[in-house]
């Protein structure tokens, strides 16, 4: 399963038009039957009623004018009227279905979809870019939506309307209607295989508009270096080439469009000249009339349309269908951590842990944990240190059930934590992450965010608690502050500060915590502190540590090298030790504290 | 004979739909910039393509974008006159057939040889085919020429603005609106070229010269047949507007519904910690759904539109054929006549149905014309004027007498940012600056290369005020190394030697590496030094990326420095390569210093503490140890726990001892 997640996006979607794919995107219309039947009938209609009109011009001529029966003229107006009020109709009816079930399809795909992307696991969000999914929900999804509704209205409507036609035309003279019968196919191959070569072009033309885009946007975010070293001749010289590149091959794909038309109309015009020759011969030697003639011209010019038409559709359906394979393998991807059928809710914990036996690794030919043990009692804090790769962010993982081990067990108040609910567990053991993320919205809504329910004065209390309270009030809306797009508006002290609040009121049993203090002056730095001393009172916490004050105040430092423990004891027993920890602490400590003054 | 096009709306959805740029809305609540009576466009073809007062606004400013066509005026004249042809003979097309109709009917030229009349009008039928064809092509030919030139020219000038315009305006502006403006909104104006113009000009034409040609043949029955036009015209284009606002409604919610959905994506582990998925299904649910209602009124417009001008457009067409079929009856028309009407009838009123869309869709263009001009109407920072300098010229002796700067917001001035910044520095020396984030560190040593320009007070280089120096070659001599250096994606040799006009030897280059300690980790990369840097290529450590940045900066061989030294983000390893490359690029050289650390700030020549914009102490080491203050304070407190650490060590290993 994870293997899948790996190659999501690199993987080839090839969007032909098979079977499968397309058979489950109908699927995907079946509880609007009623729209889809009814926008297929309609635009069956209108291309019915389509030509029915222009077969009755015919008469209309035939009998009304040339035939002198007055009766005939204002039957046949009427009927044309008849058919103009049937079609406005029917018109209303395909618009209104055909929109209606695409922004149904939308909805309920997209609802499916987010969903789905709430339970996949960590493994998963670790390969997959946000960015890359934004675009599965986003335009795949309005791709396909726009499969089952526009696209197949061109599609079926184009079909239906030659058919049609080509029927009506076999009535009025069958001869005639034979040679264009052999014309047409000639057209359509024609049409369609310009139109797939100038679509080509369309898609050179996009590359270098991406190229354009991106060049627009470097010189953007690094206009001040481009400033400061004074480059910005030498970029426009660049930027020029590009800009003229993409001028040749849009100007090449805006030409080459431009000759299909006269190409298709002169084809046609050929076909109209066919039925002027052969159908007025016919004419004089009565086997048509001049209504019929007239019937003809006016189906032949109405094709050159859904022709010229068709290989756009085409291509774009391939599009979709694309779209629509990539969108399927993402609802196929089950999340690699699934709860066990008999799950139970958990419980509140004590906070015992023990990691036994517990091997790991992400891809099987380099493992990170092998053979790991380690047993915390209730409330202890544990400090984790060690080089970067040796393990310490996996051990976090594991623990929050992130990832589950590869064999062995980690079990929680003596019980194997797989018969929890991830959920349940979850929501008992608290992460502090390195770079706190905070959503748009209030500081309030952000603070509540780890429990929901919780009053105003339960929040008031969790804030004091974690010293952001003074801060929050220092801002210009105090709690109802805008904290931006995934908190922007603040600085990561700040940030950090309101996280905390937001552990606090959670209430976790168990914190696990990915600490970083570059960016916080030492002001903020010790109000952190009491904050975070509060949070991890009488709790049982793990702590990655980077910031010496709370690796020295950890009831036990854990030195991870490799996946196994090189050391282990409090501050003083591993600096006496002069090992590993020693060293990494001397030559961290000068490092850490210089910034750490000025911010 | 023509037909109406009922493709032509079904693909018009598409364009609707599918193709509209997404996130115009984004742009809403800008606020509307200052405008400069005059301002220069540079094209870079070195003429003034874009110079032009920008005074207008609404109609006038509309105009301008006629005035972009400079140089390709003859030939869009031209192409739209093609249009005018193609559609002449359109029209003469269905004259053949009138006559090709009333030759068959008239036993006289039956007699006289049936096949050779036919076999004649066939081929002037087809001849005008060709003609007409042929037109096309050169319309189509003429107007993708056209419009990609202005835009090849708008794209352009817009890039070198852009580089072109202020530090503060960079400030202030967010990097993806800036790329929005300059990709769909352009390409949003290039559809008013290339597709709007031509449409209205062929709705004109079709219109006239159908029209005129009906007066012709028979006037009172042409008039009777545009009774319908104007409502047709009018109620199209109040339906289109509202469409539009349907449309933007939708967009608007479209595009929140994505920011939902970016947050929820990039917060994912939080909402997995507080396991919250429920509630995250909820809010996406509902603005989903939000979505989808715009969607279903988007939806009820356009199907409440269609069928009404359908039926509008179809009842006329059948009362015209009707009282042109009495015509034909009394003999007044000829049957010919009769089916040549059929057909101009036809071609007159249903492009109607379609002319509110174009309007709706140039009303579109214009504000995206609007956006490009508020970035255009920017004024540029004046890069030449002023004195210009040789490299030996540059001595760097500086003095600060009272300097001050203000931010100016729209013409109002701004909160102070540095104030009363007096000191001097002689050539070579090394100035250091101490201060908290917001002190004014990085302000001050902005306002040398004049990326920001002192508002108060003065600054001289070399003697002279340093606004007399032209910002080019200021900028030429003072180089940069930041903390977070930014790099280019191009390959590690391009980003090396990207400050240079000249071409640099593969040696030199090398040395620079080299001399920047950064020659081995290059060669340890695939391609070596023409490996591409970002995403496209290897990712670079901090530490890489600033060695990189002071190989740059040594090839540029400036005569005044600034230097962000902060080493946080680098192993003891790096550092001490950066501190080794640092060294180099430094001696001779006047440098400013942000600094952090006693070990830097004690080889100074001159320390400035920094507090709110002002100094608040300055000196060497030596003196601001002796003096109460902030650099003490820092001393002390890395002296102390330095101290603290050696304490700690002794007992640990008595400890260890005992």
């Amino acid at each position: 399963m994870s293997s899948a997640a790996e190659n999501l996006e690199n993987r080839k979607y090839t969007g032909s038009l098979k079977g499968d794919t397309l058979k489950r995107i109908f699927g995907e219309t079946k509880n609007h039957r009623g729209l889809f039947i009814g926008f297929l009938f309609f635009i069956l209609l209108t291309a019915f009623i389509d030509a029915l009109s222009t077969y009755l011009t015919q008469f209309l001529i035939d009998q009304g004018i040339l035939g002198g029966d007055r009766s005939a003229l204002w039957r046949f107006s009427l009927y044309q009227v008849a058919c103009f009020l049937v079609n406005g109709g029917s018109i209303f009816g395909f618009i209104y279905c055909a929109d209606r079930l695409g922004h149904h399809i939308q909805y309920e795909m997209r609802e499916k979809l987010f969903a789905h992307l709430q339970n996949l696991s960590f493994s998963f969000y670790d390969k997959t870019s946000s960015g890359w999914l934004l675009s599965r929900m986003t335009s795949d999804i309005r791709r396909i939506s726009e499969l089952t509704s526009w696209m197949l209205v061109d599609a079926v409507w184009g079909t239906a309307n030659i058919l049609i036609s080509i029927v009506f035309m076999f009535f009025i003279q069958w001869k005639l209607a034979l040679m264009m019968m052999v014309m047409l196919p000639l057209l359509s191959i024609a049409a369609v295989k310009f139109k797939n070569y100038i679509i080509r072009e369309y898609r050179k033309v996009r590359s270098i508009n991406s190229k354009i885009t991106s060049a627009y946007s470097e010189s953007i975010n690094g206009v001040r270096v481009v400033k400061s070293l004074v480059r910005e001749r030498k970029n426009l010289e660049e930027f020029g080439g590009l800009s003229h590149d993409m001028y040749r091959a849009s100007f090449r794909a805006g030409w080459l469009s431009s000759l299909f038309l006269p190409i298709v109309q002169l084809i046609t015009s050929f076909a109209v000249g066919v039925v002027i020759l052969y159908g007025g011969w016919e004419i004089t030697i009565g086997g048509m009339t001049i209504g019929g003639l007239r019937a003809f011209v006016g189906y032949i010019t109405f094709m050159l349309w859904p022709i010229q038409e068709m290989a756009r559709v085409f291509s774009e359906m391939q599009q979709a269908i694309a779209s629509a394979e990539r969108i399927f393998t993402l609802m196929d991807l089950e999340a690699d951590i699934k709860d066990l059928p008999d799950a139970l809710e958990s419980p509140r914990f004590q906070g015992h842990v023990e990691f036994r036996s517990v091997n790991f690794h992400y891809v099987e030919e380099a493992p990170i944990l092998n053979n790991f043990n380690l047993k915390v009692e209730q409330g202890e804090t544990i400090a984790i240190v060690g080089p970067t790769g040796g393990g310490k962010t996996t051990i976090a993982s594991l623990l929050s059930r992130y990832y589950e081990p590869v064999s062995g067990q980690i079990l929680l108040d003596g019980r194997d934590y797989r018969n929890f609910t991830q959920q349940g567990l979850q929501s008992r053991i608290a992460v502090v992450l390195q770079t706190p993320h905070l959503f748009s919205g209030t500081v309030g809504e952000n603070i509540l965010y780890g429990a929901p329910g919780a009053g105003e004065e339960e929040m008031l209390k969790a804030s004091k608690l974690a010293c952001a309270h003074e801060m929050i009030m220092t801002l210009p809306h105090g709690y109802d502050e805008m904290v931006g797009e995934e908190g922007t508006l603040l600085s990561v002290g700040q940030k950090q500060l309101i996280s905390l609040a937001r552990t606090i009121l959670a209430d976790p049993d168990i914190i696990v915590m990915d600490e970083a203090t570059s960016s916080i002056d030492t002001k903020t730095e010790q109000d952190i502190q009491t904050g975070l001393e509060t949070l991890l009172e009488g709790r049982t916490s793990f702590v990655i540590a980077h910031r010496l004050s709370t690796i020295r105040k950890a009831d036990r430092i854990l030195v991870i090298e490799k996946g196994a423990i090189k050391e282990e004891g409090n501050h003083r027993q591993l600096l006496a030790q002069g090992g590993h920890y020693y060293r990494l602490y001397t030559s961290q400590f000068r490092k850490d504290h210089a910034p750490q003054m000025l911010g | 004979m023509h037909r109406r096009r009922p493709i032509g709306f079904l693909r018009f959805f598409y364009a609707l739909i599918v193709r509209l740029p997404i996130g115009d809305k984004l742009f809403r609540g800008i606020p509307p910039q200052n405008h400069p009576e005059n301002i220069k466009y540079t094209a870079p073809e070195g003429g003034q393509i874009m110079k032009q007062k920008t005074k207008e606004s609404g109609f006038r400013g509309f105009l301008t974008l006629f005035a972009l066509l400079k140089g390709n005026r003859r030939l869009y004249t031209l192409t739209i006159l093609a249009l005018g042809l193609t559609i002449a003979a359109e029209v003469t097309g269905f004259m053949v057939i009138r006559h090709v109709v009333d030759g068959l009917l008239d036993s006289e030229v039956r007699g006289a040889g049936i096949i050779h009349f036919l076999l004649v009008w066939t081929l002037v039928f087809l001849a005008l085919a060709l003609f007409k064809g042929a037109l096309s092509y050169l319309h189509g030919w003429g107007k993708a020429h056209c419009s990609e030139q202005v835009i090849r020219r708008m794209r352009n000038s817009l890039y070198d603005h852009m580089q072109r315009l202020s530090f503060s305006f960079h400030d202030s502006s967010q990097t993806g609106e800036l790329v929005q403006r300059s990709t769909s909104d352009v390409d949003t104006v290039r559809k008013f070229y290339a597709n709007q113009i031509p449409e209205i000009f062929q709705v004109f034409f079709q219109f006239s010269i159908n029209l005129g040609i009906l007066l012709v043949l028979e006037w009172k029955l042409a008039l009777f047949s545009v009774i319908v036009v104007p409502v047709v015209g009018a109620v199209s284009t109040v339906f289109f507007f509202k469409i539009f606002d349907a449309y933007d409604d939708y967009q608007d919610v479209e595009g929140r519904m994505s920011n939902r959905i970016q947050e929820n994506l990039s917060g994912i582990r939080v909402v997995r910690a507080f396991a919250r998925q429920e509630w995250e299904k909820d809010q996406f649910r509902k603005i989903n759904a939000l979505q989808r209602a715009k969607g279903m009124r988007l939806a009820w417009w356009n199907s409440l539109y269609w069928p009404f001008g359908h039926i509008l457009c179809g009842l006329q067409f059948s009362a015209t054929l009707l009282l042109g079929g009495f015509m034909a009856l009394n003999g007044t028309i000829s049957p010919g006549t009769f089916i040549a009407f059929s057909s101009m009838v036809n071609a007159l009123i249903w492009p109607m149905q379609e002319l509110g869309r174009t309007i709706s869709e140039i009303s579109k263009s214009h504000v995206s014309y609007r956006r490009i001009r508020e970035i255009l109407d920017e004024e540029q920072e004046d890069l030449k004027s002023g004195t210009a300098l040789d490299a030996h010229e540059l001595k760097g002796n500086l003095e600060f007498i009272n300097a001050g700067f203000r931010y100016s917001l729209e013409g109002k001035a701004g909160d102070k940012v540095l104030e009363d910044i007096s000191f001097s520095c002689r050539e070579g020396e090394k100035i250091a600056l101490l201060g908290a984030t917001g002190s004014g560190k990085t302000t001050l040593v902005n306002l040398l290369p004049r990326f920001y320009d002192y508002t108060e007070g003065k600054i001289l280089l070399d003697g002279e005020d340093l606004h007399s120096y032209n910002r080019h070659s200021l900028r030429r001599h003072i180089g940069i190394v930041q903390q977070e250096p930014f790099l280019f994606s191009m390959t590690v040799a391009e980003n090396i030697c990207y400050s240079l006009d000249r071409d640099v030897s593969r040696e030199e280059m090398i040395r620079a590496a080299k001399a920047a300690m950064v020659h081995e980790s290059i060669m340890s990369f695939p391609e070596g030094y023409d490996t591409m840097v970002g995403e496209k290529g290897v990712s670079l450590s901090g530490g890489q990326k600033q060695r990189i940045a002071i190989a740059r900066t040594l090839l540029k061989d400036p005569r005044l420095l600034i230097l962000d030294d902060s080493t946080s983000a680098v192993d003891a390893d790096t550092e001490e390569k950066i501190k080794k490359a640092l060294k180099e690029l430094v001696s001779g050289r006047t440098t400013f210093i942000i600094a952090h650390r006693i070990q830097t700030l004690r080889q100074a020549d001159r320390i400035l503490v920094l507090e709110k914009g002002r100094i608040v102490q300055q000196g060497r080491h030596e003196e601001l140890i002796q003096e109460d203050g902030f650099y003490r304070d820092v001393f002390r407190l890395q002296t102390q726990m330095e101290k603290e650490l050696r304490r700690e060590l002794e007992s640990a290993s008595q400890q260890k001892g005992a």
